[in-house]
């Protein structure tokens, strides 16, 4: 009798334990991802208010697409570019290299942009997927304020 | 008992933390918006107010509204007018629109 009350209250604490650990764990990565997000979003609204000209192209597809900024409205030359490749979105100098790093370590399983008269970048969508199958989806904007 | 509380009222926070970065991000998209538009645009007349939806990947995830008031830069008084500035004032809301469910952002912008 003692045996099987004891056996009961250690697989109660264990399940309490596990469960505990599940939690924290998700409400970790959720939190994690989060900041992710708002720091690749941060990231990219810092460039593009710096910058004169940009050009939003698919990279390879629409649902994952490559944003190039120039530095002043005129400009032939790239200053930066943030492109989607292997699941990360990487920040280039002008156009993607080998060398170049993830602006975050989270994985983007999409990244959708747009520009609106010459003035603006639409972040139209920017997903980070979680390991327990939630889905951070983040949109913003941001002027080109040398663009005039 | 409590712990198991403590751990759900944290998990809680975590799901408003996530509400909060994308409407914080949406008052920021708006300001950005509103910015590269022409000061005589509609949407910035002084007095006026606005209202949308937040749409991200085509559903709606908050609501947003945007007041243009008068700004009258102290410096100066009242010489050129009483409108120096422009105060526009987004609100973004989510869930039941509570206080907790509200960010809210300010930016001046030119009168003219």
């Amino acid at each position: 009798m003692v045996l099987v009350v004891a056996t009961l209250v250690v697989g109660g604490l264990a399940a309490f334990y596990l469960g505990s650990q599940s939690t924290w764990l998700d409400g970790s990565t959720q939190a994690l991802t989060q900041r992710d997000a708002t720091l690749l979003v941060t990231t990219i609204v810092d460039s593009v208010r710096a910058a004169g000209r940009a050009v939003v192209s698919d990279d390879p597809d629409p649902e994952h697409q490559m944003l190039t900024l120039y530095a002043d409205a005129a400009g032939t030359t790239a200053c930066r570019c943030f492109y989607w490749h292997d699941s990360l979105v990487y920040m280039g100098a002008n156009g993607p290299a080998p060398g170049d790093q993830p602006v975050v370590v989270s994985k983007v399983s999409r990244f959708r942009l747009a520009t609106q008269d010459s003035t603006l970048v639409r972040l139209d969508l920017v997903e980070i997927p979680c390991p327990d199958g939630w889905r951070l989806r983040l949109s913003g904007a941001a002027a080109l304020y040398n663009s005039r | 008992m409590g712990l198991a509380y403590s751990f759900g009222n944290a998990r809680a926070l975590v799901n408003r933390y996530a509400a909060a970065r994308v409407a914080l991000a949406a008052a920021q998209r708006r300001l950005e918006m509103l910015a590269v538009l022409d000061p005589s645009a509609p949407e910035l007349q002084v007095g006026t107010t606005h209202a949308d939806d937040v749409v991200v990947d085509g559903t709606p995830v908050a609501h947003e509204s945007w007041s243009v008031a008068a700004y009258d830069d102290p410096a100066n008084g009242t010489a050129a007018g009483p409108t120096d500035l422009k105060l526009v004032t987004v609100t973004v809301s989510w869930g039941a629109s509570a206080p907790d469910q509200q960010v809210q952002l300010s930016r001046f912008f030119p009168a003219r």
